[in-house]
């Protein structure tokens, strides 16, 4: 029996819905219109936004002169001018009646306020508010769509328009987050006191971008007295938290200690982060014990900030809780930063101990291989040699697939001495400088003239810098040398300026020169005309400086200008000052050597005294001139005190005629020369200026000025004054070099150091009369001597460059 | 079976069809909303940030861009170059090299005189063992870093990256991307800025820079592609990146960050896992599990989406390489989907299990076999002669009509808010291709869609496939 369904009852039940096809193609039709749409709407908006821009490019491009005539003009403007301002004025009102106008103002205007600043900037933000434009941004605070609000924020604020405070403020807490975020800048920025009314006042979370760019406001501001940021670590805002610490770790306040040490225990993972931050930065290493008990409570970041911290401030007896870390801990990273931490403390406690061989044994094949070179002609060594090289080759490549440079783990200390012989390498001049400092002391102590040829300068350069030790033992070796150097050439120089054995020998009486020049390929008389063309250049600044003394002027017009030698280079110039202090006080010493009647230096007269009349100070007027030209020069200014007190030095253990010229030239005034060439005016104004530079010297020079009949009468009274005054000073300088002060604590220290090398030497001497010589004393008595030295020229210097420096002023002030 | 019975199931296929083209009107039109309101209050609310100023702040947060190298040694040190000269000061540029077999390494210790360097490795490392570290021993590279490790595919190169990177943030990009220079000040910006949520992930547009002009590792023209295959990708990019992400974003259900241009909270990322090397969609399994991992821990979180023009790429240009780029992703969806199934209309995991993963896997990896089950369907019924001619016409210009409508609005958004192609020719030409990609483009990649679902699910193995390309010195 089959049941069959009626065909008619079921099928309506299960039929699709139907579907209506003309609504897909009314559906398509839209779809059409409005792709349509789109279509018109792309071109409308190109168009407009396009006309736009070019719109406002081209009222911008009128009104900015008009702009800049208003920034430009001042009160003391001539009477057109001024009439001028007004009509411009007057047209730019009838030009704010237009919106658009306002609009394209307020951009110039804030455009323009980015790229200045100070006065300029300043007038900007008056002329912002002269024209009314800021009315327009008030006007936008009061509209209900949070874009324009924001924007009258954004305008008040970047043209600083502090009226606006109070209105802005009260957005602080606006339920709109744009809103708000530009209100608390404005607060921030207007009002030095408006971060602590936004701190106080803030309801809402800081996100860290806002905090940014708060940070950036405050770091910005000119003249910004930072509160005490501690007071707001007690806020409820977590976020006021935690902008505050990072305030105070910004602003260094480390007034907190307690507060900090506390908020390590914070829930949240950022503050205690910024607390760890500045408990390292504070370096509280009271907040130990608080690291330690926060640590197994935190995540990685923090533990890995809690053991830098405990790495830094810990001391052995954390020790044992590194350790406990390195056991327990299961994270690599926090592992090794504890193992870290634990060498920070106690250094070389932990060892390398990966990939260490536990035996060191020589391998067979090289402990055989001398043997089998034994036993063999040469042509088997020659074979075995090379197969053995083949074999350790293989090896070397089966432990290393490619081998390449940069395989090589690069021993630190062999790629120190590589980068100190490539002459190519980026450290080359660090590597300069500290040849250049480790090549002073020995200059300075020895008196010896910097090398001659810039060749031989690039040569030393390239050396590779050799160990302390054996350094100071090369300084003694180099000071000794040169010793016997100098007086050798010394004699001679006496020998040659003498005139019978000048004659006998046919050289040139001024055959001295080479000891003061720098390059031995020029000429005697080519040097002659440098050191005068350079002596010359520095007279022409001094010259101007001074007013035109009649001297002066003579002698200039005399001389060939001074020319910058093509082509020098900066070794050059730099070689050029070095020696050039030489030449003076070189001639100086020979000068007053011949004040001596030594017949010797007869030949030399001429010379002299063109030299000395050239030469008042050329230091300082060499370096008046350089350090304009190049502000390189003035490291040279350091090495040119740098030589000039150990000559004083070594004078003292030298010979009688240097010591005699050392005291003559201790009498000469460094203003002698000036009074020679001033006016009355600026000779007043000098002795106003002697006692707070002057020395016995000046008071020498001052008495003779007094006691000049010849002299006006007026300068005379002011010198006896000057005198007196000076005198009274030195004596009290000397009163407190007695007692001892403050000022004479160093060279106190330096006396103490010396006490410490004679000590020290003694001890040497008498152990070497005992025993075998002490090295390690005596190494140590030569490293304090060498100290004191230092220390003392050190002093040397600072006298020469406060003496130079006060002369400068002094100079300064008669150029009014 | 009678033919009335036939006729029902025949209507029938038909409504599902209709539901279907009528679910994706509404979701494309409710996208469309969306893209606009977001894209109207970006624009607005940055309007009035001043990015520059943060650049040296002590409080910009450090990054690390990772960008796995295989087989570059053509672009690879121009690529560097441009990386090395973005606008921002606490960031560093870790390029892994992935066991390439060309000069790759080679070219960067030439070129940026990189030297081995010691660092410590964990003995338990989960990734390709490390061949070498490299610094450069200049200090003006001092921000780059060169990882040379053994082959183990983009994921494996990334997760090296991310481990051994100790910055707050990192970044994978595609090497042979090119980043505008502020491009790391508006992912500071996104990572920033929320106060109430953690930004666990930030991604960007991809623009296409095919025949655009660059010199010295910087854009300095942007012109339209040459090439038509490029162009219609041009404008399926504009599609996708302006309107479909704007849009997910807006409602906080973004799924995908593209590998060319994705930030990652470093944290965030390695306590979910990193990359995971078993798939070829890796960007896109990160962005779940990194939800995945955040829903978990019950922490409030959010993926920012940049719509600013910030890295730019080179598309295929033939068809082949395009077919095997469109095969891998749809093999990476389907993995992706499959991998994460049970989120699926799962209200544990909120929009995410109710509205992203459900739009995925309709209408990202079911539109395309549903296309093609259509096409059959359409040329069965037509070779049995009970084709609906009506219904098929009617909905096919509907269809139609609506993607012109969409790709018109897109244009139209593009004109509107960065308007980078400014000859009016060059916005004509892309909305000639709108109007021909339906019978031109489309097919190419739902065939693509079929062949990477159909590989995938008859466990035929392939990889990544060879993407040739031609350098932006070239271009």
């Amino acid at each position: 029996m089959s049941l069959e369904l009626p065909k008619y009852q079921v099928l309506p039940l299960i039929n699709a819905p139907k579907i209506q096809t003309d609504l897909l193609w009314d559906l398509g039709l839209l779809f059409i219109g409005l792709g349509l749409l789109y279509f018109l709407s792309i071109f409308f908006f190109r168009n407009k936004l396009s006309r736009k821009s070019v719109s406002m490019a081209k009222r911008k491009k009128e009104l900015a002169p008009l702009i800049s005539n208003f920034l430009f003009f001042e009160d003391d403007s001539s009477r057109e001018e001024k009439e001028e301002y007004l009509n411009l004025k007057v047209q730019v009102r009838e030009l704010l009646k237009e919106k658009f106008n306002r609009k394209a103002l307020t951009e110039i205007l804030m455009d323009l306020q980015k790229d200045l600043s100070g006065d300029a900037q300043e007038r900007i933000y008056n002329l912002y508010k002269d024209l009314g434009l800021h009315q327009d941004a008030f006007k936008k605070l009061k509209s209900w769509r949070w874009e324009v609000i924001s924007e009258g924020i954004l305008e008040l604020t970047q043209m600083q328009v502090g009226e606006a405070f109070t209105m802005i403020r009260k957005f602080i807490n606006h339920r709109r987050g744009v809103v708000r975020k530009q209100a608390q800048i404005a607060t921030v920025t207007l009002k030095d006191e408006g971060i602590n009314y936004f701190l106080d006042s803030n309801k809402y979370r800081i996100s860290e971008w806002q905090q940014l760019k708060l940070l950036d406001v405050l770091r910005h501001k000119e003249d910004f007295e930072p509160p005490r940021f501690k007071a707001w670590l007690t806020s409820k805002n977590r976020d006021v938290v935690l902008f505050a610490l990072r305030l105070i770790k910004y602003y260094k306040q480390n007034d907190a200690q307690a507060s900090l040490i506390q908020l390590v225990k914070h829930k949240n993972n950022q503050i205690k982060s910024e607390a760890i931050g500045c408990i390292k930065e504070f370096h509280f290493s009271d907040a130990v014990e608080t690291l330690k008990a926060v640590f197994w409570r935190c995540g990685t970041d923090v533990k890995l900030q809690l053991l830098d911290a405990i790495g830094m401030m810990g001391s052995k007896k954390d020790i044992e809780f590194l350790q406990s870390i390195e056991k327990k801990e299961n994270n690599f990273i926090v592992k090794s930063k504890a193992l870290s931490a634990i060498n920070a403390i106690s250094p070389e406690s932990i060892i390398p101990s990966e990939g260490i061989l536990e035996t060191l044994e020589q391998p067979d094949e090289i402990a055989e291989a001398p043997d089998q070179q034994l036993s063999t002609t040469e042509d088997s060594i020659l074979r075995e040699e090379v197969a053995e090289e083949q074999v350790f080759e293989t090896k070397l490549e089966q432990e290393s697939p490619s081998i390449n440079p940069t395989d090589i783990e690069p021993d630190p200390v062999q790629t120190i001495s590589d980068s100190l012989d490539n002459p190519d390498s980026p450290d080359e001049e660090i590597l300069e400088a500290s040849q250049e400092n480790s090549e002073q002391p020995n200059t300075q102590e020895t008196m010896t003239p910097k090398p001659s040829n810039p060749k031989d300068t690039k040569e030393q350069h390239q050396q590779p810098i050799p160990d302390e030790e054996h350094l100071l033992d090369q300084e003694m070796e180099d000071e000794i040398i040169f010793e016997i150097c100098f007086m050798e050439d010394l004699q001679d120089i006496l020998d040659e300026a003498d005139p019978e054995k000048e004659a006998a020998r046919e050289v040139l009486p001024l055959d001295f020169l080479p000891i003061v020049t720098e390059t031995d390929e020029k000429g005697s008389a080519e040097q002659e005309a440098d050191a005068e063309a350079s002596i010359l250049k520095n007279m022409e600044v001094v010259a101007e400086i001074i007013g035109s003394g009649d001297v002066m002027d003579e002698v200039l017009s005399d001389e060939q200008p001074f020319a910058v030698r093509e082509g020098a280079s900066e070794v050059d110039f730099e070689l050029d000052f070095n020696f050039l202090p030489f030449v003076v006080e070189e001639a100086m010493d020979l000068d007053n050597m011949y004040s001596e009647e030594n017949a010797a230096y007869k030949e030399m007269e001429v010379v002299f005294e063109e030299i000395t009349d050239l030469t008042e100070q050329p230091d300082e007027s060499i370096m008046d001139v350089d350090w304009e030209l190049n502000p390189r020069f003035e490291k040279e200014k350091l090495k040119i005190g740098d030589i000039t007190a150990p000559q004083q030095e070594e004078d003292e253990n030298g010979s009688v005629i240097l010591e005699h010229g050392r005291q003559e030239l201790s009498t000469f005034s460094i203003f002698q020369e000036f009074f020679r060439t001033c006016d009355l005016e600026s000779k007043l104004i000098l002795l106003d200026e002697i006692p707070a530079v002057g020395e016995e010297k000046e008071l020498l020079f001052v008495q003779m000025l007094a006691e000049n009949e010849h002299e006006d009468a007026q300068l005379r009274k002011k010198a006896r004054k000057t005198a007196e005054i000076l005198q009274k000073m030195l004596a009290k300088k000397e009163s407190d070099a007695t007692f001892g002060n403050a000022a004479e604590e160093e060279v106190q220290e330096k006396t103490l150091l010396g006490d410490e090398v004679q000590i020290v030497s003694e001890a040497v001497q008498s152990t070497v009369g005992i025993l075998e010589p002490d090295f390690e004393l005596a190494e140590q008595a030569e490293v304090i001597e060498l100290q004191a030295h230092k220390e003392e020229e050190d002093q040397s210097d600072n006298s020469n460059t406060s003496i130079f420096e006060s002369f400068l002023k002094i100079i300064d002030k008669l150029n009014g | 079976m009678d033919s009335g019975v036939f006729n029902i199931i025949l209507e029938y296929i038909n409504v599902v069809f209709l539901l279907f083209t009528s679910a994706l009107f509404t979701v494309f039109t409710a996208m469309t909303y969306l893209s606009t309101r977001s894209s109207l209050h970006y624009r607005k609310k940055n309007s009035f940030v001043d990015l520059s100023k943060i650049m040296a702040s002590p409080l910009a947060p450090s990054i690390t861009i990772i960008a796995p190298a295989y087989n570059e040694e053509l672009t690879i040190v121009e690529n560097i170059r441009s990386l090395l000269s973005l606008k921002y000061v606490n960031y560093e540029v870790m390029v892994v090299n992935d066991g390439s077999k060309d000069d790759t390494l080679k070219k960067m210790i030439e070129a940026y005189d990189l030297v081995k360097i010691e660092k410590e490795i964990d003995p338990n490392w989960p990734c390709k063992p490390i061949r070498g570290v490299y610094k450069s021993s200049k200090r003006v590279f001092s921000k780059l870093t060169v990882i040379d490790k053994e082959n183990g595919g983009k994921s494996d190169a990334l997760n090296t990256g991310m481990r051994l990177s100790e910055n707050k943030y990192i970044g994978c990009i595609d090497v042979d991307c090119l980043l505008v220079p502020d491009a790391l000040l508006h992912v500071v910006k996104s990572f920033f800025q929320r106060s109430k949520k953690r930004v666990i992930a930030v991604g960007g547009v991809i623009r296409i820079a095919n025949s655009c002009k660059i010199s010295g590792g910087a854009l300095e023209e942007i012109r339209l592609p040459k090439n038509w295959l490029a162009r219609f990708q041009l404008l399926e990019y504009t599609r996708s990146f302006l309107l479909g992400r704007m849009a997910w974003g807006r409602i906080d259900s973004l799924l995908i960050i593209s590998g060319a241009f994705g930030f990652f909270d470093r944290e965030i990322a390695l306590e979910a896992g990193g990359y995971d090397t078993n798939t070829v969609g890796e960007d896109m399994e990160i962005v779940f599990r990194m939800r995945r991992y955040m829903h978990e821990r019950r922490e409030a979180y959010t993926v920012e989406y940049i719509p600013d023009p910030l890295c730019w790429t080179e598309v295929p240009e033939s068809i082949k390489i395009l077919v095997n780029q469109r095969d891998r992703w749809a093999r990476g969806n389907l993995e992706t989907l499959f991998k994460h199934k049970d989120m699926f209309f799962n209200s544990r995991f909120g929009r995410l299990g109710l509205i992203s993963y459900p739009y995925w896997f309709f209408y990202e990896w079911l539109a395309p076999i549903l296309e093609f089950v259509g096409l059959i369907s359409v040329l069965f019924f037509y070779y049995l002669g009970i084709l609906n001619w009506d219904f098929f016409i009617a909905l096919t210009f509907a269809v139609y009509t609506f993607s012109i409508m969409f790709s018109f609005y897109a244009i139209l958004w593009e004109v509107y808010s960065y308007n980078q192609y400014k000859k009016t020719k060059d916005i004509l030409t892309l909305m000639l291709f709108a109007l021909i990609e339906p019978f031109v483009f489309h097919p190419i990649i739902s065939f693509s869609a079929i062949r990477g679902n159909y590989k995938k699910l008859f466990r035929i193995n392939s990889g990544w496939g060879a993407i040739g390309r031609k350098g932006f010195s070239k271009a």
